[in-house]
């Protein structure tokens, strides 16, 4: 992690973001290896730490300040890890995750962490658990698979539904974070995921609400809407034919 | 393809409205020119803002051009490109082809059976230029049939197959962004998949097709079931929009993102309330 990603970018820690936009896009202009071809290893250096930066201040505010990286995929959470730098590795898209848990992911942390005592987890589950650990989410249902049906409860339902998000399965993962927390209705970790789950819709909200956007796109059409209804309409019937432009 | 990606042009200001239809036409002069009058019938408001996010993005030089068509003979048109709009003029042939394709597996469809048949060459050339994606059009179309056959109604495993499909779309070239741009194209792709098989609804139901929704069409929460499930697609989809460093054109993107996608899903919800009364 970059200590003062601010300062790489030479703006404020008040900027706008549009203000942070715009100081990424003129350093990573700046310093693109093909702009630098006399320079390119040093240049490249430069350009991934400003990729870096960016990438952990967006995270910081999408998430309101947490330290922790966005994505427990598979490495450590920070540092531009995703499938392009990974290249040789071999991952294949599916596998850079879909799951945002973002500051979830530190009460993640620590409920993983106090398993160590619990013996009531099943083996199953166990390797489900470290499998989302390493953001290995297909894993962690693999696994979660081989419990019974019946033997379900609602830490296996948590379990699936992390894992389903993870895999970008976000209708499953909320139907099994609501199970979870029906199952255990005094489980503060299960609430308050199933809180973090329905919370993107709000922030959704809170974005249309900023941006001046009365609810959703209510417009009876309208005439160029029309209009364009009858270009399309205009360009099928003259289908075939042969035209001047 | 749909056209539910589109602008909301009561909440956009007039000078963004007449860059958003330069982008349009632009697009429309760009399938013309590769494919001729059948690429122009393709043209769709989803690729016009596959065209904007990128040529945003990666803030490429655009060129601008005022003629007269054929739908517009009396005034000229201002026509916007660059180097995103010929990528997403060949994406939409690619798209459109293994549409085609399915159809006439689906049932010998006539219309299928011509395009495919005009555009066979085309298409092999586009295939060895963008071969990532046209492996993931071709395999997860298949896929999708096959599970609609199978009566699968997971709404994350189809959807998510659609999804997968246009993630793959949406990346131009692995660079920094190719993840950002993956799981924006993939919860977009989710949410055009399950809106467009909500406005068939009634239709599918008539005719006796499958349709992801059925299962749940029954129940008392269904509507609020349908728009939170958009909503949750969308808005995972935004989130990851908002993370790229896009300057240029946000104004127009914005409108999309959080309106004009809308514009779509009300008209059919209204539809259906007054079928109800």
């Amino acid at each position: 992690m970059i200590a003062d990603p601010y300062k790489v970018l030479g703006v404020d820690p008040g900027c706008t973001d549009a203000e942070l936009k715009k100081a990424y896009r003129d350093l990573s202009k700046k310093w693109h290896p093909d702009q630098n071809p006399n320079n390119a290893k040093a240049a490249e250096e430069r350009f991934k730490e400003i990729q870096e930066a960016y990438r952990q201040i967006v995270d910081a505010r999408e998430r309101g300040t947490s330290p922790y990286g966005r994505n427990p995929y598979g490495q450590s959470a920070y540092g531009s890890q995703n499938s392009y730098n990974n290249q040789g590795s071999g991952r294949g898209y599916a596998e850079y995750g879909y799951g945002s848990f973002n500051d979830y992911f530190n009460q993640w942390q620590q409920y993983s962490n106090g398993r160590r005592q619990d013996t009531t987890e099943s083996t199953e589950e166990m390797a489900a658990r470290n499998y989302i650990n390493s953001g290995c989410y297909r894993e962690a249902l693999n696994a979660l698979e081989g419990v019974e049906v019946t033997r379900r409860g609602a830490r296996w339902y948590y379990y699936a539904a992390m894992a389903n998000q993870g895999i970008g399965s976000n209708v499953t993962a909320l139907e099994y974070a609501k199970r979870a927390a029906d199952m255990e209705p005094d489980n503060m970790l299960y609430a308050s995921y199933l809180a973090q789950l329905n919370n993107s819709g709000n922030w959704y909200q809170r974005q249309n609400a900023n941006y001046g956007f009365g609810g959703f796109g209510r417009s009876g059409g309208s005439s160029w809407c029309l209009s364009i209804i009858m270009l399309n309409l205009c360009c099928n019937m003259m289908g075939g034919r042969i035209f001047w432009c | 393809m749909f056209g539910y990606i589109t602008v909301n042009q009561d909440e956009l200001k007039m000078k963004d409205v007449r860059r958003y239809k330069s982008y349009y036409c632009g697009l429309c002069r760009e399938l013309g020119i590769r494919y001729g009058n059948i690429g122009r019938l393709t043209l769709n408001y989803d690729m016009t803002f596959l065209t904007i996010l990128l040529s945003a993005l990666y803030e490429t030089p655009m060129q601008t051009e005022k003629k007269r068509c054929v739908p517009h003979p009396l005034t000229k048109q201002e026509m916007l490109y660059g180097k995103y709009t010929g990528y997403t003029a060949d994406m939409n042939m690619l798209l459109i082809w293994y549409k085609m394709a399915d159809d006439v597996a689906d049932d010998g469809s006539v219309k299928g059976r011509a395009f495919m048949k005009a555009k066979k060459s085309d298409i092999e050339k586009l295939k060895e230029a963008y071969p990532r994606q046209a492996e993931a059009i071709e395999t997860k179309l298949k896929k999708l049939a096959d599970a609609e056959f199978a009566n699968i109604h997971d709404l994350d495993y189809v959807s998510g197959l659609f999804g997968d499909m246009t993630a793959e779309v949406f990346v131009a070239k692995e660079d920094e962004w190719s993840d950002e741009l993956r799981r924006m194209g993939f919860y977009l792709g989710k949410f055009i998949y399950l809106l467009d098989a909500y406005e068939d609804l009634e239709k599918d139901e008539k005719n006796g097709e499958y349709n992801p929704w059925e299962t749940m069409k029954g129940r008392k929460d269904f509507d609020a079931l349908v728009e939170n499930t958009l909503t949750m697609m969308i808005a995972e989809s935004a989130k990851e929009f908002e993370k790229l460093p896009i300057l240029a054109d946000v104004d127009i993107l914005r409108n999309i993102m959080y309106s004009g996608v809308w514009s779509k899903y009300e008209a059919v919800k209204k539809k259906r309330e007054e079928g109800r009364k």
